[in-house]
């Protein structure tokens, strides 16, 4: 008797127990994709979200007229916080606003410019919102415009964009940032913030380049190559393609595909007791495409003039970066501070308040370049055209 | 000799079980930064010391519990004075986890769902094992204790890809937190290893003890090191005081895959074992001062005692939080982890030193 009593109980226990107390079923929820954030200019804070229609974005263009409906809404929300604004969100929302979802949040040039960390906080600490999805700051237009942009081949905008971001790493052209990596390179000491950018072209939307930060505030922009001599720096390439002047004919190109790369620095004293640094990057790549070179120059010269261009190429990408940093910016985002900081504590803590202003635009930065060129796909050479 | 017989296996499984239990959720000696391995090996060695110096109290004293050896170390009073002392520290140590575990579902999973009955439905479990006996308990641990490390490694060993991570130096800037943070890995992991004097004299050998305990403690080193280096590779040491739950974060932070569930079914079944032990010890050693014939009708009473006390003395998360990153949390462990079982282990010694004695006069 008492153990078929307490078999009835386990039982009831499983059945009922199955949940969370605020269980809630999928179609009571309104299934976030993105988030943007916009500073209004009396100073508030707009948060938008883009909430996928899940009929909609399922059904696609099937059903005749259906597939010119969108697959998904922005709604957004102003006031003087982020937990705020999203939960007054509501008024305008029938389903409570499921957060896990959201892959990529975007932030708005004028949120960028006023400083970030206000937003953060509430992305970090809430249970709901996940440390993978991707941050990116959007240049020359609002957040809001760009969660409101319509892909072709995707009616989910919010993994389109991720996707789009991902890539990234057959391009080098951007960055992409977590938001935990966000936050950690905010709290790093002698490293400044930097995060990819994306914009408006057309009718669609481009990721390349990097927006640039001191403190938590937005205060310029890499362009793409930049941006890829900044990634070579910091040795965070996975792949790249690079465009090389021919060495038969310069002006033709040869195409270089880069497929691994490190980057190592030394941090060394000068005369007069100021750090300067050697930054080593070494990469391999193979030949991928070549404009009608011909012309009576060996296989191994040509490879030679390619490897040295290649050289001289990623050299003078990296220290445009780093000098843009330098002179115009102000902005350590290469973390040299931070190897500072390793070396000799002491002293870095005599001068990191005034590293950014005073010492990194003055240190000296030698690149230096090893490219490894290893096949040539399934060419030997190109065809000649007679 | 008692009835109740644990196995050597077993032995070690529960010492594993019970050591890991919180610090898996708490990130251990967080407070050192990226100095945090270091403080680790320190309290790894120190708590060495203190398990060898436990196991050997409870080889002199063959075959007698906790109370039975403040008994007869410190005479009637006295030594009723101290059980009595230990029962509260160890309801203590049964109250913080239960609160601390009722926190950590609170936080990370169930924002909403009232805390009592979290509490409740952990606490359910935790009567029942208590209730079945000692040798439930070590079954338990040797069917559930070898699948805990698995989700470590899952989540450690996808990290081996990561690479931007900012690195361990400069190493030891200051040494205060990694003392600081040494002594916190003795006083909430190792030296609550004082619990097991009232579960070795169950064991059916005596033999092998020594050897199963410290071997439990080798492999729970060498986890320990492991949840503190991926915490700090992934999360970084200059966020890592930040999060309230490392472990959970990092978990959170595997590529391609959702798998914090299961590493915080993990913490679950390390909490469950440490709130278990806790509640049997205490249980036990009320029954043995007031001489009640079993245990086992005690167990709710004090599980709905803890509870409630769980809610007394801890009003807030943030209370919790900010009395485990103080010193005090260190300081109120020192009578039990220290004084009393240095001085029950000199008492025993010069007594078992005199019994030599009297047997060679004789």
């Amino acid at each position: 008797m008492k153990r078929l009593f307490l078999f009835l109980i386990t039982i009831g226990i499983l059945l009922t127990s199955t949940a969370c107390w605020n269980n809630r079923d999928l179609t009571e929820l309104s299934i976030a994709t993105a988030f943007g954030i916009d500073r209004t200019k009396d100073g508030k804070t707009m948060v938008s979200v883009q909430i996928v229609k899940p009929s909609e974005a399922q059904a696609g263009g099937k059903e005749g007229g259906g597939g010119s409906k969108k697959g998904f809404v922005v709604v957004s929300n102003t006031a003087d916080t982020v937990f705020g604004a999203l939960r007054e969100m509501l008024s305008k929302v029938n389903n409570k606003i499921f957060y896990s979802s959201s892959q990529i949040i975007v932030i708005g040039e004028d949120a960028a410019r006023d400083g970030i960390e206000d937003f953060l906080d509430f992305t970090l600490r809430d249970h709901e919102t996940q440390f993978k999805q991707l941050v990116i700051v959007s240049k020359g237009v609002t957040a809001k415009e760009i969660l409101e942009q319509e892909y072709d081949l995707s009616k989910v905008p919010g993994a389109y964009l991720r996707d789009t971001v991902n890539n990234i790493e057959a391009r080098g052209f951007s960055k992409s940032m977590m938001l935990i990596e966000v936050a950690r390179e905010l709290a790093t000491e002698g490293r400044e913030l930097c995060m990819g950018t994306v914009q408006k072209k057309g009718t669609t939307t481009d990721i390349s380049g990097i927006a640039v930060f001191l403190m938590d505030k937005l205060v310029g922009w890499l362009d793409p190559f930049e941006s890829r001599g900044y990634m070579f720096v910091m040795g965070r390439v996975k792949s790249t393609l690079l465009e090389v002047d021919d060495p038969q004919k310069p002006d033709k190109q040869v195409g270089i595909e880069i497929q691994k790369t490190s980057s190592e620095r030394k941090l060394e004293w000068t005369k007069n007791g100021k750090p300067s640094f050697t930054v080593k990057i070494k990469v391999q790549g193979n030949i991928g495409e070549q404009y009608g070179g011909h012309g009576a120059m060996k296989e191994t010269e040509i490879l030679k003039a390619v490897t040295e261009s290649c050289n001289n190429k990623i050299k003078r990408e990296a220290l445009l970066a780093i000098r843009k940093c330098q002179a115009e910016y102000k902005s350590d985002i290469l973390g040299f501070g931070m190897k500072v900081f390793d070396d000799t504590p002491n002293y870095w803590k005599s001068i990191r308040d005034k590293w950014n202003s005073d010492f990194f635009p003055n240190i000296e930065v030698n690149v230096e370049v090893e490219s490894k060129i290893l096949r040539s796909g399934l060419l030997d050479k190109p065809i000649e055209v007679q | 000799m008692k009835e109740v017989k644990l196995s050597n296996i077993q032995l070690g499984l529960l010492t594993f079980g019970f050591l890991y239990g919180s610090t898996a959720i708490l990130n251990p000696a967080m407070g050192a930064k990226r100095d945090a391995w270091i403080a680790l090996i320190l309290g790894w060695f120190t708590g060495f010391i203190f398990i060898l110096g436990y196991l050997y109290i409870s080889k002199l004293n063959q075959g007698k519990t906790l109370n039975e050896i403040l008994e007869e170390c410190f005479g009637k009073v006295l030594g009723k004075l101290a059980i009595a002392f230990y029962i509260l520290f160890f309801l203590y140590k049964a109250v913080i986890n239960i609160r601390g575990f009722g926190e950590f579902m609170a936080i990370v999973s169930y924002p909403e769902t009232p805390l009592i009955f979290l509490m409740s439905v952990f606490m359910l479990a935790v009567i029942y094992v208590v209730k079945s006996g000692l040798a439930t308990i070590g079954r338990l641990a040797e069917m559930l204790v070898p699948l805990m490390p698995i989700p470590i490694l899952v989540v450690a060993s996808s990290m081996v890809t990561m690479k931007n991570y900012s690195g361990f130096q400069p190493v030891l800037l200051e040494i205060a937190p990694v003392i600081k943070g040494a002594a916190g890995v003795v006083s909430t992991i190792f030296g609550d290893f004082i619990l097991f004097l009232m579960v070795l004299p169950y064991t059916n050998k005596v033999k092998g003890r020594f050897k199963s305990s410290l071997l439990a403690l080798m492999l729970l080193g060498v986890l320990l090191m492991i949840i503190v280096v991926r915490n700090l590779i992934v999360i970084g040491p200059v966020l890592i005081e930040h999060f309230i739950y490392a472990a959970h974060v990092s978990a959170q932070l595997v590529p391609g895959m959702n798998i914090d569930p299961l590493v915080d079914v993990n913490l679950l079944l390390g909490g469950g074992f440490k709130v278990a032990l806790c509640l049997y010890a205490v249980t036990k050693a009320t029954a043995e001062l007031f001489k009640v014939e079993s245990y086992k009708p005690l167990v709710s009473a004090f599980a709905v005692l803890a509870i409630v006390l769980a809610f007394w003395i801890i009003p807030s998360s943030i209370e919790l939080r900010r009395w485990s990153g103080s010193l005090s949390i260190i300081l109120v462990t020192i009578p039990a982890h220290v004084i009393l079982p240095l001085a029950m282990l000199i008492v025993s010694i010069i007594k078992q030193s005199k019994k030599r004695k009297n047997l060679n006069t004789i």
